[in-house]
């Protein structure tokens, strides 16, 4: 009788990571073979395996469009902009959880909003405010917009982590002397380790695959970045779906391989850092 | 057995995690400030200056123009001319927008229930570290990092009647099935859902790395009581991740207020208004150069998310200290 | 704790080197509008923005015109051009309208590019254009060419013109493919009911997506066919026809109805353009009505294209049943920005002398289609346009007969044509909703839109 309680739940838990595997794998696995079919085989037997590989589509999509460059820039932009976030928003989110002082419940709520302002609503305001600045169609204007995007999200997560963190820690602290910095520094961020991994992951995300602040606030090739990029094949191979299965896969595979290296280093660095949570 | 209890009010510290240390006041009464607090809000304001800053220059001003204009009936550019409630009088005539608030609500109940609960469900089977589970952690992420647009692409490919996979698979058994997953009647909406409700891995994310960070020793001792797996889970595991899955409900559900690419590229609100969100609806009247429609719509849609954000917040009592 | 740490140095050095490289790599720094060098009497140089670029089917006549002028004025003028996706384009061209700062020369208003009701509410009501009727004076010739309908429409009351006009009409038409469908007297001879009737078994590529671009065109030519119905077109104002609950309407909308249920492709349903030109390619549709810069896709550098034997030489094309071409008369042309210099001013106009010269006129027309009235063709155009068996077949079907009224896709309320029509196209079919019901819903949020 034990041994059926343990095998049901058992075989239920594998078929449901299955089920979970499957539905992520397989979009993508079906969208790179497809971009080795021909147009008239993808509409015919989309089921079937391509007959043949054929590099014609990606050796098109190589020569006229230049990936490296839209890759390196969503790099740079995505990490940049994750980087100054969470530095900020570790900071903001710190003094929220630690801290009273007064506004503070109308300050945090203000941020959070910010979360449903919808993007084309913003678009004026930020639009001139990166003219001004003289920073419209740069790697940086973008950036700085990102990192204004990520606030809502970032705070929230980072402040809950840093909530958990018990005050006993800051009032040994002081007592010991320690500044109001170190504290930050030595004691407590380390310990948001959680929320920190999380909130890069997702702003990380987000900021690769934006769309409408890229396609509005850059013009120039040289600071294109990959979903823009997609744009421009969506527009341009809609009825060569070859061509357009072959650009999707070079735009999701860095993705995933960026994500998986990261991922790689930052589990890593949970397991030898020693301290859990 | 004391520490046990599920006592919600009960602290452990990461350190010592034997060491009781005293119950804490749930709700911080703003004291007078001591001298050493008030050396402090130099720093508290310092620290709080940078996110101040990217507050004032990029969000500020929209959500005033918002608000502002929300009153008003303007073209974008010309100046705007008030109009008191108007907007929002037409807002609630309008057959779409009811539609797309009932749809709201559909979904809102879908995404924090379906969709956070399959992301914690995996969460806890990542836990307990079953054959293959590294492999479907980093596999479930890939959805997540294909932009909106790629995947409301890939999706309309795969639901296609003619060449999509789902159709061309049913066919093998039955040779005449012809559905428009997507731009048919009742199955439009379900086919939208699909396209986010499982996916769930920061779901899944945020809860496993609480979950991780709760502290072994407790468990151990709970087991050694003789509580039992479902026992630990209940009382111990979910009430002490709560804070992630109230985040989780939260995120997911203003994700859905604002879900805007992979709905315009799908079904862009069909057929006739059965996927409609408000989203759409604004990007319509903006099509109309009727900003300040547009805006009254917006203005709703941060009401909403700021229902969902105390409302959940209360829920799972999220302000309190574990 | 010392890996994390040391990964948080080399992510800070990385953010910070980063930020020096962005730095050095940005872009045009002074936005997307003008950017001119201006090196006192030499060289003017310009660079403005443009979706007709890249693979974008409108590039190859636009990216070689200005190579050409280019070239013709090397060291006096040169034009650069900056990619934007076309489904930006319009939002970034509102923008820089509100910073005082849009590109010296914008493409046209219509759809696919910046919005008619915006051009006339913010770019002609606050006076952001400059007047070409200087321009045309100076250049009798191209005066001759350019359509008086369209100057009429294009210019003030005060007398300012606002664009550049057209001097060609370019309606769309009917494809189809003649190893499937060959009837033997013209499509346009015939009327709606004689068409269906000799298709047969063939079908038509419709749409029921994006903008139902396809189906509109046939609907206008319905509507048009029915008593009334041309005049109805005719009467509305670009943006403002709501009277989809209208009797002869709702006839239109019946007879529309039948058509895609008896003649739609299979892939009808949800079809976006690219389904409806894949379905045609591939034989499954033997028609599909679509404006004339469709006949790239027909040439042999498109072959990767086609599929199941389809061959771009066997499509033929014609007018839709009842002589019907599309074709409205108030519609805007490219347009100069007021807030550019009087050199990029000079090298604007010259650039519209060049586009009309007889040479550049004869390129365009090869490579994009259309009837140009006013226009005298040279023999060796003549000889070109029959290599193009597209083209000449619609300068052959081109007469006095042929009566032109707007596609209903351009007079709608724009929200109802990007958006309302498409969503409601499948409740028609279905038969969730009849032709009168169609018709009456999207009349009231027609209105709704206009108000």
């Amino acid at each position: 009788m034990d041994t059926v309680k343990k095998v049901i739940p058992k075989t239920l838990m594998y078929f449901i990571l299955i089920f979970t595997i499957l539905i992520s794998i397989f979009p993508v696995l079906w969208v790179i073979f497809s971009s080795f079919k021909t147009n008239a085989q993808i509409l015919s037997s989309p089921f079937a395996l391509p007959e043949s590989i054929n590099f014609d589509a990606y050796r098109f999509v190589f020569e006229n469009y230049n990936f490296g460059l839209y890759m390196m820039n969503s790099l740079i932009v995505s990490v940049v902009s994750t980087v100054i976030s969470i530095i900020i928003y570790s900071m903001a989110g710190y003094v929220f959880a630690k801290y009273d002082f007064p506004l503070k419940n109308t300050l945090y709520a203000l941020f959070i909003i910010t979360l449903l302002v919808p993007a084309q609503s913003r678009a004026q305001p930020i639009f001139t405010l990166l003219i001004n600045m003289g920073i419209n169609n740069t790697l940086t204007g973008l950036t700085f917009v990102y990192i204004s995007l990520g606030m809502a999200m970032s705070l929230f997560i980072l402040r809950n982590s840093f909530a958990s963190i018990p005050d006993s820690l800051n009032e040994a602290a002081s007592i010991e002397g320690a500044t109001f910095i170190q504290k930050f520094w030595k004691i407590n961020f380390p310990l948001a380790k959680n929320g920190v991994v999380t909130a890069s992951i997702l702003m990380f995300l987000t900021n690769w695959n934006e769309y409408f602040f890229a396609s509005l606030l850059t013009t120039s090739e040289s600071v294109r970045t990959l979903p823009v990029a997609l744009q421009f094949f969506n527009e341009t191979f809609a009825f060569n779906y070859t061509r357009l299965f072959a650009a999707l896969t070079v735009i999701i595979l860095p993705g995933i391989l960026i994500y998986s290296i990261a991922q790689e280093r930052v589990q890593k660095s949970f397991a030898t850092s020693g301290v859990k949570g | 057995m004391e520490n046990l209890d599920g006592d919600k009010h009960t602290k452990m510290g990461p350190v010592d995690s034997g060491k009781r240390v005293p119950f804490s006041i749930k709700t911080k009464k703003r004291k007078k400030p001591t001298k050493m607090e008030q050396k402090e809000y130099k720093g508290i304001y310092l620290f709080l200056l940078p996110a101040i800053i990217v507050f004032l220059l990029f969000n500020f001003l929209p959500i005033l123009t918002i608000i502002y204009t929300s009153f008003t009936s303007w073209d974008g550019f010309n100046p705007p001319s008030f109009v008191g409630l108007q907007n929002f009088v037409n807002l609630i005539n309008e057959g779409s927008f009811l539609i797309s608030v009932k749809n709201l609500i559909y979904w809102s109940f879908l995404a924090g229930i379906v969709h956070v609960g399959f992301g914690v469900l995996i969460a806890f089977i990542l836990y307990e570290k079953p054959f293959g589970w590294k492999f479907t952690r980093s596999v479930f992420m890939i959805p997540n990092v294909i932009s909106a647009a790629a995947w409301a692409l890939i999706f309309r490919f795969i639901f296609d009647n003619d060449m999509g996979i789902i159709n061309s698979t049913i066919r093998m058994v039955f040779p005449n099935f012809n559905i428009q997953w997507l731009s048919q009647s009742p199955y439009a909406f379900w086919t939208v859902t699909l396209t986010w409700l499982f996916f769930a891995v920061i779901v899944t994310l945020i809860v496993y790395n609480e979950l991780l960070s709760i502290p072994d020793e407790l468990i151990e001792a709970a087991e050694m009581d003789g509580a039992k797996k479902w026992d630990v889970i209940t009382k111990i595991q979910l009430p002490m991740t709560r804070k992630s899955i109230g985040t989780s409900v939260i995120a997911s559900i203003t994700a859905r207020v604002a879900m805007y690419e992979q709905i315009a590229l799908t079904t862009n609100g069909g057929p006739g208004d059965d996927t409609m969100n408000l989203p759409i609806m604004l990007v319509n009247s903006i099509n109309n150069m009727n900003y300040g429609y547009a805006n009254a719509i917006g203005f709703v849609m941060i009401i909403f998310g700021i229902l969902t954000l105390v409302g959940i917040n209360k829920l799972f009592r999220m302000n309190e200290k574990l | 704790m010392r890996i994390f740490n040391n990964k948080f140095k080399a992510s800070l050095l990385l953010g910070t080197s980063a930020l020096l490289l962005a730095a050095c790599g940005n872009g045009d720094s002074n936005g997307a509008g003008n950017e001119t060098n201006d090196t006192g009497g030499e060289l003017i140089e310009v660079t403005i923005p443009s979706y007709k670029s890249g693979q974008n089917v409108g590039a190859r006549l636009f990216l070689g015109q200005v190579e050409r002028f280019n070239e013709t004025y090397e060291g006096q003028y040169q034009l650069n051009i900056e990619e934007v996706p076309q489904d930006a384009y319009g939002e970034l061209i509102q923008q820089l309208a509100q910073q005082n700062s849009l590109p010296v020369i914008v493409h046209a208003p219509g759809s696919g590019s910046i919005d008619n009701q915006w051009f006339e509410n913010v770019v002609i009501e606050n006076n952001l254009y400059h007047d070409m009727s200087g321009w045309l004076e100076e250049n009798p010739e191209a005066e001759d060419l350019i359509l008086d309908e369209f100057i009429d429409f294009n210019t003030t009351e005060e007398g300012t013109l606002v664009s550049v006009p057209e001097y060609r009409v370019r309606s769309p038409f009917l494809y189809y493919n003649e190893t499937m469908y060959n009837p033997d007297t013209n499509i346009r001879d015939m009327s709606m009911e004689e068409f269906s009737e000799s298709l047969g078994e063939n079908k038509i590529a419709f749409m029921t997506g994006e903008n139902a671009w396809t189906t509109g065109l046939f609907w206008s030519a319905i509507i048009a066919n029915e008593p009334g119905g041309a005049d109805m077109l005719l009467g509305a104002n670009a943006g403002e026809f709501t009277e989809l609950d209208d009797p002869i309407i709702v006839e239109s909308i019946d007879k529309l109805k039948t058509f895609m249920q008896e003649h739609g492709a299979s892939n009808t349903l949800g079809a976006i353009f690219a389904d409806a030109a894949n379905a045609f390619m591939s034989e499954n549709a033997a028609v599909i009505p679509n404006g004339p810069w469709m006949t790239v896709d027909f040439e042999e550098e498109s072959s990767d294209k086609w599929s199941n034997d389809f061959h771009g030489s066997d499509v033929r094309g014609d007018y839709f049943p009842g002589n019907i071409g599309l074709q409205s008369y108030e519609a805007y042309g490219d347009w100069v920005s007021a807030n550019s210099s009087e050199e990029e001013i000079e090298l604007a106009e010259a650039w519209f002398t060049f586009l009309h010269t007889s040479d550049e006129i004869e390129t365009a027309l090869l490579a994009e289609g259309g009837q140009a009235p006013n226009f005298e063709p040279s023999e060796e155009y003549l000889n070109q346009l029959e290599e193009d068996q597209i083209l000449s077949d619609i300068g052959n079907a081109t007469s006095e007969e042929t009566v032109f009224v707007p596609n209903i896709l351009d007079v709608l309320p724009s929200s109802i044509g990007d958006s309302e029509l498409s969503r409601f196209l499948p409740l028609l079919l279905n038969e969730e909703m009849t032709p009168q019901e169609f018709g009456e819903e999207l009349a009231n949020r027609a209105r709704q839109a206009i108000q």
